[in-house]
């Protein structure tokens, strides 16, 4: 039996400079990342909290109105440091990286011009996963924040987050785009080689597929990419040196069921094998039971029937009381017994990895007060797991 | 949701197939077998396939060339594999125009996608749009086109969007519901809230078990009851809310196994569903 232990989310919130919260859809990440910004500020360090989801979540999660790609400061008396949070624009981020990088004033304008880049720099496959690392890396470069709380997007894979940077350079820089490239860089010449020949047929093909505008579109767009993808590369590694360092650490937020829970056994994998550093496993909405649910958990005492039997008794859907009672305490022993079932199945369970359980609340979580909550269960090390699982 | 949504089509007597998008590898998680891109059998009337652009370009390169495969080896090769990955909308586009072709198709009386969740959601369905706005001519302007026309088709066409009973999930439901039927121009479905909490008391009677001086035993009890009415009288507001913008919406209570069994849960979601709000207007 392996035994998982308790994460210490205090301390890696006192210690961390980026703390990278990853996982699915819809389990609760923006609000863990919330949780631990609340609890590192309340700690009294300078934190800001990012997120790149157009849903709002973290404005809403944070009781505001609205949150833009300035950092703004969350005012609250009750926190001895500062919390700060954002909500990344990806394309003002792309925007400035070509600022940056762009060769001439001729090149970013060529950029900015392009159908393509207009229509699409904001959908373009793992640009927003790409640009909220980016803007990680420049504000970490600063020293104007003590620690960087990133709420990753929304993948349908959790493994794109990392594979973003590399299929974007993967992309300007692969063969397929020198194709595309090559009429370009060839006009003029004469004796086409083999490869021109073959080349051009693949181009014919694509062209009768698509059309020849986008053919010319895009050929305008890589190029007028071409003269950067060295800058962006030395970035993407720097980001990625960056995220290997001990200063920083991923959590991985998940759901205690079975979907939720394989995603971030694949995620587990993956990061395990790219060397980076995990900090531990953040279970939110684990339903909790009171007592091992065994026959004794049921009985009632002389005294208990008859305080029921006192109840006024609506006999909502035709059962009494006491059956609904028992049906509720049922559902809720069950729950728990199912959650602890599939966590112990994991395999960063068998790893031993650190596990912290944030209970079911029977509220939803929209504000400050609520964000302070869950600051406390993620202090608290009674909610730590004692996840135990079959070796 | 999608596949209790395909199995009550197909126990209706409807020829239905599921489309799902993923890894090719991994088993669906409720029907427990691979999905593979040609549709397979799984039930009677129900078929199940996994979509994805790569393997629905390499159909679409088979059906409008000639000597098609003399294309493979670059449709399969590397290069073109991280072009695909990366081109913006290229994934959404293949997956919508696959879709097309399965609609397209009299085989099926009914074809269930299940979509990506809410945010992901908007941008694949505005990808037509975008593509034949960036695109101004030729033949993926025109297929774009189609494909736009079938999701804006009122008849072939309706989008189920489901939701938990979370004030947040039922927010952005609420916003998803607004873009498609405003800026998409598309036709929704009935509004689905899944996992709801059935409501097992009163007010009265939760105040009267919180006062009395119990055992241990009972006061448990009484915990998970307090809880159990806090919660589904949180969601049954959130419900309210969202039944007063969207009439035809189903509740669809959550179902407590003993055990983790996905195919128990989807009969156990089927009943439900059977059995859920009538359509509106």
């Amino acid at each position: 039996m392996g035994e998982s232990s308790a994460l210490d989310l205090p301390e890696l919130t006192r210690t961390r400079r980026v703390i990278v919260c990853c996982g699915g859809g819809g389990v609760g990440k923006t609000t863990t990342a919330a949780a631990l910004g609340y609890l590192a500020a309340k700690n009294g360090r300078k934190v800001l909290v990012m997120t790149i989801d157009p849903a709002r979540r973290l404005a809403q999660a944070l009781g505001l109105d609205d949150l833009g790609h300035a950092p703004q400061r969350i005012e609250t008396e009750a926190l001895p440091g500062e919390l700060h949070a954002m909500m990344l624009d990806t394309k003002r981020t792309f925007d400035s990286l070509i600022e940056q990088y762009a060769p001439s004033d001729a090149a970013r304008e060529t950029i900015f011009a392009n159908r393509y880049y207009q229509h699409l720099s904001n959908s373009l496959a793992g640009s927003r996963e790409f640009m909220a690392m980016e803007k990680v890396y420049e504000m970490a470069q600063t020293s104007t924040y003590d620690l960087l709380i990133v709420d990753t997007p929304p993948a349908q894979h959790a493994l794109d987050f990392l594979e973003a940077p590399e299929r974007l350079f993967d992309l300007f820089e692969g063969s397929f785009v020198n194709l595309l490239l090559q009429p370009y860089r060839v006009a003029g010449r004469i004796g086409f080689d083999l490869f021109r020949r073959s080349s051009d047929r693949l181009l014919k093909v694509f062209e009768r597929l698509t059309g020849y505008d986008v053919l010319a579109d895009l050929s305008d767009f890589f190029l007028a990419f071409a003269g950067m993808s060295a800058g962006f590369k030395e970035r993407s590694q720097r980001v990625l040196s960056m995220l290997r360092q001990p200063s920083t650490s991923f959590l991985l937020i998940c759901a205690p069921e079975p979907a939720s829970l394989s995603q971030v056994d694949r995620f587990f994998g993956r990061l395990t094998s790219d060397g980076m550093p995990i900090g531990g496993v953040v279970i939110n909405r684990v339903h909790q039971a009171d007592a091992v649910g065994d026959e004794t958990s049921y009985s009632l005492t002389d005294g208990d029937v008859a305080a029921i039997k006192a109840a006024p008794d609506a006999k909502l859907g035709g059962i009494d009381l006491t059956h609904r009672l028992l049906a509720a305490y049922r559902d809720q022993l069950t729950l728990a017994a199912l959650d602890r079932a599939a966590i112990e199945a994991t395999d960063w369970a068998r790893a031993s990895l650190p596990v912290q359980r944030v209970p079911h609340f029977d509220r939803d979580l929209h504000s400050l007060v609520d964000i302070a909550a869950v600051a406390a269960c993620l202090h608290s090390p009674r909610q730590s797991s004692t996840a135990t699982a079959a070796t | 949701m999608a596949t209790a949504l395909a199995a009550e089509s197909a126990r209706a007597g409807r020829r239905t197939l599921l489309v799902v998008q993923q890894q090719s590898d991994l088993r669906h998680p409720q029907l427990g077998t691979v999905a593979a891109y040609r549709p397979a059998q799984v039930e009677p009337n129900f078929d199940l396939c996994s979509v994805d652009g790569r393997s629905a370009l390499k159909e679409y390169v088979h059906r409008a060339m000639t000597l098609p495969g003399l294309y493979d080896w670059f449709l399969d090769s590397t290069a073109f594999k991280h072009f695909t990955e990366a081109a913006p909308g290229f994934e959404e586009l293949m997956c919508l125009g696959k879709i097309y072709d399965l609609v397209s198709d009299s085989k099926y009386d009914r074809v269930v996608f299940d979509g990506p969740a809410t945010g992901h959601a908007a941008l694949m369905l505005r990808v037509p749009r975008t593509t034949g706005a960036a695109v101004r001519t030729g033949p993926l302007h025109h297929n774009a086109l189609k494909i736009q026309l079938m999701l804006e088709n009122d008849v072939t066409t309706r989008i189920v969007i489901v939701t938990l009973a979370e004030e947040m999930a039922i927010r952005e439901a609420s916003e998803l519901a607004r873009y498609v039927t405003g800026e998409l121009a598309m036709h929704l479905g009935p509004m689905i809230v899944n996992r709801v909490s059935r409501q097992l008391f009163d007010r009265a009677e939760i105040d009267a078990l919180r006062a009395t001086s119990a055992s241990p035993a009972l006061t448990r009890m009484v915990r998970a009851a307090s809880a159990r009415f806090e919660r589904a009288s949180a969601e049954a507001k959130y419900i309210a809310g969202l039944r007063a913008e969207r009439p035809w919406l189903v509740e669809v209570p959550q179902i407590v196994l003993a055990r983790h069994d996905p195919a128990l849960l989807v009969d156990g979601i089927v009943a439900n569903l059977a059995t859920g709000s009538p359509r509106h207007g």
